[in-house]
């Protein structure tokens, strides 16, 4: 007796698009089968997918929940949590998590995990995981304390080169620690997920643009620019080069001289990966003189047109592999209460409508097929996360996240129709197709608007890195 | 409902895989299911395969069918049923031999059709060899009508080459033409690559020197070296670009052409590279002297080389055997006289298993990639075959990964009755073949109620 069949869908499977039923025992999928062939009494409940598609279950690598920012006040604003995130991820169809580990203090690399355990565990209805993120001054033992948490599951290290903002300390690693880092992650096969900006060129702006003042935030993309991401990018790949066998996801890259350095680094067979983010794709710096511009922006920033079509190149070439959100959810008061370059909130709210504006974006507008929107929306993060083929995949023996969108469900995203908060940077956009149930782990979370999850349906998800990903394969 | 039969226990190379364990359920000659392990379901029949590796089964896209010293088409049943009976002990499923005639294929069609059909164990299709301007002009209803969407040329026929193989003489503007006609129907052209006009200057010269061939298989290679073939590689591959013709480099054997191939490739040509796996495995210095002599020739080790570096990296797609059964006789009577080709349908997998996956560290997804998805893909029959995936015919090779065997004469099946592997140890032995569900080979041996069941399979892009 099978738990669940999910009838007649088209199914996007690794090997592509199929019509058939999927079939669930217990967490995972047991079968893949030609329509009709198993009979309705063999499962305890079905699912008609048919005229829908049948996908994996959506994969954001980078989000930030219960994270700390500080108000231009001084005072601490904490984003929403697992809680209200994960349930807004699954309404929307994605079902897993990435979100960070401080690593910093003093603490050991296992003390930041536990810590941020707290935050966690009974409290996410998506399943998780956390990047380990470095902090500014590590302490000589973290080499070692490193090579210890790749090997126990934590095998993704978040590097900054920026400290971002001028009042900003602790994130900036220097060259001397990030090149230590890069020989462990190579020896003992972990990842580095990097923030990548050039500190003087940054603050250099900022305070010419202070001095000048011309401090209001639609200047972002002339303090974090395109030669700042330029540099930044080929000195941190060129150091990857150096040390053999360093594999890195470029995350949030924003401009066309990111994608150039990635498909430059690619082309030599090296292991690097990019990620651009939702809004990246669709809005420039011109957006930030909108009505709430402060909505769109992202550390680093919006930049120009050119820009946004070498990032859609970069999705086609190899160079460009996922598309995450950096969600910092707050409400629009938070959002946009600071309206300088140097307090504006960054991160943004679009965990909900991911999937459904890259089906516009991808498959609707872009004609690109259900595979490279699942790859781009789910598969690549799997691969590159070392989750695949567990997550990223409707194939027998992968967890049965799995996801029905309803090509017919069309509309506008309105804020109020999401769960997320009360504003969505996607107001209005034309949608073409929407998650109508999500699955995760077996367990019918949502279905036609009906929440079922709990906070302690999520699990902690160790990863372990694939040698194609280390050995740079093609996706 | 219940399915026909149901496969346990194994490792399966499913399409993205190197193997995951899996049960494969078989309905009415498709995949109907892909299922966990020890999933509980209803089967007419169970096959116990644990411990082993399901392939998809090897799609052979290259090779000729006919007895004796004509190897234009087969003329009698057995033909196809030795060769097949072959081919499925090798795990090879589906085949598509070159047809080959001075007459335009309808006339003879409906009749090879049928007798493949009496005899063959496997399924099949076919390429045509297009020779003729009625030929030619049919190259539009073969494509539409017959489902032979691939068309050979031998560009070496031309001053009579042609009528070893009762063959007229075409030259260059045919080629044009048909790379022309080929593009229209969106069909492929498969070239035989040789620059005849300076191999018989070298010919002459060589043979001059050494009349009665005791140079062998270094003066075979002599006769026609790889820039004769490298020349014509990339004159194809010109033509192509310029038509909008997909090409299929067939049989390539050495580092010259295989460098060609990637040219064109660089330069935008749609091209398909081949090589055969006697060009991975031996060179002139083969111990076995003028049964070696194949064309194009065996090359140097370095050519060996190159071509597995281009097996490895991805530039060579697909491995085919350019199978021909004429028996040992064929190859009387010194180097010179000796007929060109060699049987290799039942060698194909285990070649690659041994030399390929044990030798060099092949993954199986791209051992199955080589020898039934990408020729499923270059010829046409990715929409029925070529994977392991729901829906799709259940043609299944089931190895025994890790059985080392000694290849002995006795063992061939092919009517030719001997190989170039006899002999030779292979690691990883086929134990069952299936076609669409059927079972063809139990345990190693043939299912004699199987000669007669494979079918003609339509071809489109």
């Amino acid at each position: 007796m099978f738990d669940l069949i999910i009838r007649g869908g088209e199914v996007v499977t690794p090997e592509g698009v199929v019509t058939c039923d999927v079939v669930v025992a217990g967490e995972t999928i047991a079968a893949l089968a030609a329509p009709a062939t198993l009979a309705a009494e063999s499962a305890r409940r079905e699912v008609d997918a048919t005229g829908h598609i049948v996908m994996p279950g959506g994969i954001d690598p980078h989000v930030h929940m219960h994270h700390a920012w500080t108000k231009p006040d001084g005072t601490p604003l904490i984003t929403a949590g697992p809680e209200q995130v994960g349930r807004a991820a699954l309404f929307g169809g994605t079902t897993t998590l990435i979100d960070f580990a401080y690593w910093r203090d003093g603490a050991s690399a296992r003390e930041a995990v536990e810590a941020r355990d707290k935050d966690f565990v009974g409290r996410s209805p998506c399943d998780w995981a956390y990047h380990i993120m470095l902090h500014s001054e590590p302490p000589p033992e973290f080499s070692g304390q490193l090579a210890e948490a790749i090997q126990a599951g934590y095998p993704t290290l978040k590097i900054f080169t920026t400290n971002i903002l001028p009042k900003r300390t602790g994130r900036m690693i220097d060259f001397g620690d990030i090149w230590e880092a890069f020989q462990v992650l190579a020896k003992e096969g972990g990842l580095g997920v990097i923030h990548a900006e050039d500190n003087d060129i940054v603050m250099h702006m900022y305070a010419k643009l202070i001095r000048e003042n011309r401090v209001s935030f639609h200047n972002l993309a002339e303090v974090h620019n395109q030669l700042s991401e330029d540099l930044s990018f080929r000195r941190i790949l060129r150091l990857a080069e150096s040390v053999p066998g360093t594999a890195l996801y470029m995350m949030h890259v924003s401009a066309g001289t990111g994608v150039a350095a990635i498909a430059e680094a690619r082309t030599k067979g090296l292991p690097i990966y990019g990620e651009t983010l939702h809004q990246y794709l669709l809005y420039s710096a011109e957006d930030y003189k909108r009505p709430n511009g402060q909505i769109y922006h992202t550390y680093p920033s919006l930049k120009s047109a050119e820009d946004q079509k070498a990032l859609w190149h970069g999705t086609v070439s190899d160079t460009i592999h996922c598309v995450a959100t950096d969600e910092l959810c707050c409400t629009l008061k938070d959002k946009t209460i600071g309206d300088r370059i140097d307090d504006t909130t960054g991160g943004n709210s679009g965990v909900e409508p991911r999937l459904g504006v890259m089906y516009t974006e991808m498959v609707e507008r872009r004609g690109y097929s259900l595979s490279r929107y699942v790859d781009l929306v789910s598969t690549n993060a799997a691969k590159i996360m070392g989750l695949y083929p567990r997550k990223g995949a409707i194939a027998v023996g992968s967890d049965a996240d799995i996801v029905v969108l309803d090509p017919k469900r069309r509309g506008k995203v309105c804020a109020a129709g999401l769960h997320e908060t009360d504003y969505t940077p996607w107001e209005g956009h034309d949608i073409f197709a929407w998650p109508v149930v999500t699955i995760s782990r077996g367990k019918v979370m949502v279905e036609n608007g009906q929440y079922f999850a709990s906070p302690n349906d999520g699990r902690y998800l160790k990863r372990k890195m694939s040698s194609d990903i280390l050995n740079g394969a093609p996706l | 409902m219940s399915f026909d039969l149901v496969i346990r226990g194994g490792t399966v190379v499913l399409p993205e895989t190197d193997g995951v364990a899996a049960d494969i359920a078989i309905s009415k000659g498709r995949i109907a299911a892909i299922l966990a392990p020890e999933t509980s379901v209803d089967a007419r029949e169970t096959l116990d395969v644990a411990g082993k590796t399901v392939l998809p089964g090897v799609i052979d896209v290259h090779l000729h069918l006919g007895h004796g010293k004509d190897i234009a088409q087969p003329r009698v049943p057995e033909d196809a049923a030795t060769e097949t009976a072959a081919a499925a002990t090798g795990g090879v499923t589906t085949f598509i031999p070159y047809l080959m005639a001075t007459e335009p294929f309808e006339s003879l069609f409906d009749e090879v059709k049928a007798l493949t059909e009496a005899g063959a164990r496997i399924d099949f299709g076919y390429h045509f060899i297009i020779s003729t301007e009625a030929q030619l002009a049919g190259v539009p209803r073969y494509a539409r009508d017959f489902g032979v969407p691939s068309f050979k040329i031998f560009m070496n026929n031309r001053g009579g080459e042609g009528v070893r193989l009762g063959l007229p003489d075409i030259d260059d503007g045919f080629l044009l033409r048909l790379c022309e006609a080929a593009a229209a129907t969106g069909g492929t052209v498969c070239p035989h690559p040789e620059n005849i006009e300076a191999a018989w200057v070298l010919r002459k010269r060589v043979m001059d020197t050494d009349p009665h061939g005791r140079g062998g298989l270094r003066a075979w290679n002599a006769t026609r070296p790889p820039f004769i073939e490298a020349d014509a590689v990339q004159r194809a591959g010109l033509f192509a670009r310029e038509t909008g013709a997909r090409l299929y480099i067939v049989h390539t054997s050495s580092r010259a052409a295989l460098e060609a191939g990637l040219r064109a490739r660089d330069a935008g040509t749609d091209i398909i590279i081949e090589t055969c796996p006697h060009y991975l495995t031996h060179d002139i210095d083969w111990e076995g002297g003028d049964i070696g002599k194949i064309n194009p020739p065996l090359r140097e080790g370095d050519d060996c080389n190159a071509l597995w570096d281009g097996v490895l990296a991805g530039d060579i797609d697909t491995v085919a055997t350019d199978h021909v059964h004429r028996d040992i006789s064929s190859k009387a009577g010194g180097i010179w006289k000796a007929s060109p080709g060699c049987a290799g349908l039942e060698t194909l997998l285990p070649v690659m298993l041994t030399d390929g996956h044990h030798g060099r560290g092949i993954p199986l997804g791209h051992i199955a990639a080589l020898l039934s998805g990408a020729p499923a893909e270059a010829m046409g029959l990715h929409h029925c075959k070529g994977r392991i995936a729901v829906g799709l015919d259940a043609d299944l090779a089931v190895v025994d990964l890790n059985r080392d065997y000694l290849y002995r004469r006795e063992d061939v099946r092919s009517s030719a009755g001997y190989s170039i592997y006899e002999g030779r140890r292979f690691k990883g032995q086929v134990t069952h073949t299936i076609v669409r569900g059927r079972t063809v080979v139990r345990d190693g041996v043939l299912v004699d109620d199987a000669i007669g069941s494979g079918r003609y399979i339509s071809r489109a892009y």
